[in-house]
């Protein structure tokens, strides 16, 4: 039988310790510090290889070959940056880009203005706060299939609920005079306020946290001094929410940025291209038509890339805090 | 026997045993199915069929459903995770499947064709799903797409006839639109969705425009092709509903089924909808086929069985054998969308007739039931053109919406946006390899 090897536990004497060789013996055997460490590692590192490193290996390296993805078994032929050339004279790939970009300040933006405005409110004391702290988490819940369902109904330009709504306090003329999903912009601005609404609930919930662990000392001494509301406001809550906030913006920018499925519902990435995201444009160039396979991930490796960047730009500001 | 043999014998075991049930579990798992022939009442046909093969067969079958513009894009990357279903069901794309049969994918399903009867089949439909010789498919049924009009509203309107040509249609939209009242003239979808391509590239083949040319090259930069986009999106602008650029296949049809418009492109699904959801318009809707230019021409669609190579393939040629053989049995596949998929197998056309809803609406079922030769497939876009494998990425790639989107939404000159996608489509094609 195997003893794990504990440093707390005084060694045993001399006379009872057997032999480390004494493989396939009978008696206790001694796993070297080293050899410990590692088993105990062995099966986070495996999986971690398996399920992040494994795929995002094998994205870099199809980036660089021309395949059919019907071929991916049989292979491709190596072209070297050729499908990162591709990008770069690529129209649709830097439009798609300046979407996504735009797409994911806008709505991050938001969803961190929206979410903590709604967790301060909620962090307040009224009457059924607990049941509005539970259905604030309606959306967040919500299959986005569902959502996008609902949202469509209500954006749609004849039966829709929002332009109902509009007429019928007169500031249209006709009932069908806004097609919401029909024009750029408004579609743009339409498929931001679904993601807004399904994932602010996310930062609400972080930031509520937070704010029920800032020491309330600290606001009974500011009004001490003679600080207002807004003041501790800014002096207090938001100093104490600024690490919270700065993880949340990271963390919703990376899973915006890769959104792919609320724009896709919705819009298909038209009219005219106007909702045409990244992770749309790998899906139509990796799954469909030509099958570019090589190209999709190229675009893929390029998104990581973006958002390598944006972590790294992260990381140093929180060093270069952490060092003040 | 010491630790090191024991823990051999183990190993040796347990990979024994995870090879024996792996090889068991490919064998007894449920036979996957993919279709995007799902509306409720279909997804109720098809779980009938399934337990119906259960009982006689033993075997188990698990429908997938999706959406008719997901559905390539669905089975790629099934295969990318090498879950590829078993059975493909009505998936309309000959393209595709071609590609799938050039990797020794599909099954060759000649000797089943031959033991249903390869002459009650019609012979078009088998040919526009074989390769080298193979029948990479078995066509089960095809889509004709026609004009659905409100003739209460063209009475109103004081039109006589329903249109034939894009002048008849153009001068009645004009007259039965008449949105203050919430009515539209008629339906032209511009989304960027798959029905935009067949509805545009329709009316590009009866103005006599081609995609591409007997050499495969793109030659949509032609004249017809802009006289077509013209016509096209005028109507769309003047006479469809003001969301038309974001529709696809549903929102054509319920445009039509909810009342709002008083004409639109489709297929014989909106009869089904019809008695479901409205059946105060059956009395008042008919179907013409779709106005033409100079010849008539319409999008080709077939619904076909494709079997998938997989440890499975024997069990899923029993179950399209138990489809297919028996006239009864593949009747049961019509059943929940009448006139909407046509057998190809003339020994079941009569059963169809014999339905009451085909009997009491003649003048909504005769053109989606009767046989025509003026279907063109995007895979053959005439007589002397060779199989196009290029088109699938021309259709997936939007090239066509995107160009009436460029018109209708940009504001784009039609020359311009026509120009725009040839230039397009070249870029596309030069990456395709035969």
């Amino acid at each position: 039988m195997t003893r794990i090897y504990d440093r707390n536990v005084a060694e045993p004497a001399e006379e009872h310790r057997a032999s480390p060789r004494a493989v396939g013996g009978v008696g206790p055997t001694i796993i070297p510090d080293r050899w410990l460490g590692a088993a105990m590692l062995a099966p986070s590192v495996l999986v971690f290889l398996a399920l992040l490193i494994f795929p995002l290996g094998y994205g870099i390296y199809t980036s660089f070959f021309r395949i059919d993805t019907l071929d991916l078994s049989t292979g491709g032929t190596f072209v070297g940056f050729e499908n990162y050339l591709w990008l770069l004279g690529n129209e649709q790939f830097w439009h798609a880009l300046k979407t996504s970009t735009m797409f994911s300040v806008v709505v991050v933006s938001l969803q961190i203005v929206l979410g903590t405005a709604v967790a301060l409110l909620l962090n307040s004391s009224f009457k059924g706060r607990t049941l509005v702290r539970g259905l604030i988490l309606f959306p967040y819940m919500m299959p986005v299939v569902a959502v996008v369902l609902v949202w469509l109904l209500l954006y749609n330009a004849i039966f829709g609920v929002i332009n109902y709504l509009i007429f019928s306090v007169g500031f249209i003329p006709r009932v069908d005079s806004i097609a919401w999903l029909a024009n750029p912009t408004s579609a743009f601005i339409g498929v931001v306020l679904v993601a807004v609404w399904k994932y602010f609930p996310f930062v609400v919930v972080i930031v509520l946290a937070r704010l029920q662990v800032i020491p309330q000392d600290l606001y009974e001494a500011a009004k001490i001094d003679g600080a207002g509301p807004i003041s501790r406001f800014f002096d207090i809550t938001l100093r104490e929410l600024r690490d919270v906030l700065l993880v949340v913006a990271l963390l919703r920018t990376i899973f915006i940025f890769n959104n792919f499925e609320i724009v896709y519902l919705m819009t298909h990435g038209g009219p005219m291209q106007a909702t045409l995201t990244l992770p749309i444009l790998v899906y139509e160039t990796a799954l469909d038509g030509d099958r570019s396979f090589g190209r999709g991930s190229a675009i893929a490796v390029v998104m990581f890339a973006i958002l390598m960047c944006v972590m790294t730009v992260y990381f140093r500001f929180l060093r270069k805090e952490d060092q003040k | 026997m010491d630790r090191r043999q024991f823990l051999q014998s183990s190993a040796a075991a347990a990979g024994l045993l995870a090879w024996g049930t792996e090889t068991v579990s490919a064998q007894q798992a449920a036979l996957r199915f993919s279709t995007p022939e799902a509306d409720p009442q279909q997804i109720k046909t098809w779980e009938a069929i399934f337990a119906d093969f259960k009982t006689a067969k033993g075997i188990e079958t698990k429908g997938e459903y999706g959406l008719w513009d997901d559905l390539v894009k669905k089975i790629s990357s099934d295969l990318v995770a090498g879950t590829p279903p078993d059975i493909i069901a009505g998936g309309s794309k000959p393209g595709f499947v071609q590609d799938l049969a050039k990797r020794g994918l599909t099954v060759d399903l000649r000797e089943l064709v031959d033991e249903i009867g390869r002459s009650d089949f019609d012979p078009a439909a088998l040919a526009q799903w074989q390769y080298k010789g193979q029948q990479v498919a078995i066509p089960y049924g095809r889509q004709t797409c026609v004009l659905w009009c409100r003739t209460d509203l063209f009475a109103e309107a004081g039109i006589s006839k329903l249109p034939v040509t894009w002048d008849d249609y153009m001068a009645a939209a004009e007259k039965l639109h008449k949105p203050e009242k919430g009515i539209y003239g008629a339906v032209f979808p511009a989304g960027r969705t798959w029905n935009t391509h067949i509805q545009f590239i329709g009316h590009m083949w009866s103005a006599g425009g081609f995609f591409f040319n007997e050499k495969l090259e793109v030659v949509l930069d032609s004249p017809e092709t802009v006289r077509a986009a013209k016509y096209y999106t005028e109507m769309v602008k003047r006479f469809s509903p003001p969301d038309a650029t974001t529709y696809g296949f549903r929102e054509a049809a319920a445009a039509y089924t909810t009342g709002k418009a008083a004409t639109t492109f489709y297929f014989g699904r909106v009869l089904t909808h019809l008695y479901q959801q409205n059946p105060a318009l059956l009395k008042v809707s008919e179907t013409v086929h779709i106005p033409r230019d100079k010849q008539n021409r319409v999008w080709d669609g077939q619904d076909e069985f494709v079997v998938m190579k997989t440890p499975k393939s024997s069990r899923s040629i029993d179950l399209v054998r138990f489809i297919m053989s028996d006239p009864n049995q593949l009747y049961r596949v019509f059943g929940p969308v009448i006139s909407h998929v046509v057998p190809t197998r003339k020994s079941v056309v009569p059963k169809l007739q014999e339905h009451e809803w085909v009997r009491d609406n003649p003048k909504i079922v005769n053109t989606l039931i009767q046989p025509h030769d003026y279907a063109v497939s995007d895979v053959l876009e005439s007589s002397k053109h060779p199989f196009n494998y290029k088109m699938d990425a021309m259709i997936s790639k939007n090239v066509l919406p995107d160009m009436i989107q460029r018109i209708v939404v940009g504001g784009d000159s039609v020359e311009k946006a026509v120009s725009a996608a040839h230039k397009t489509a070249v870029e596309i094609a030069k990456d395709i390899k035969s």
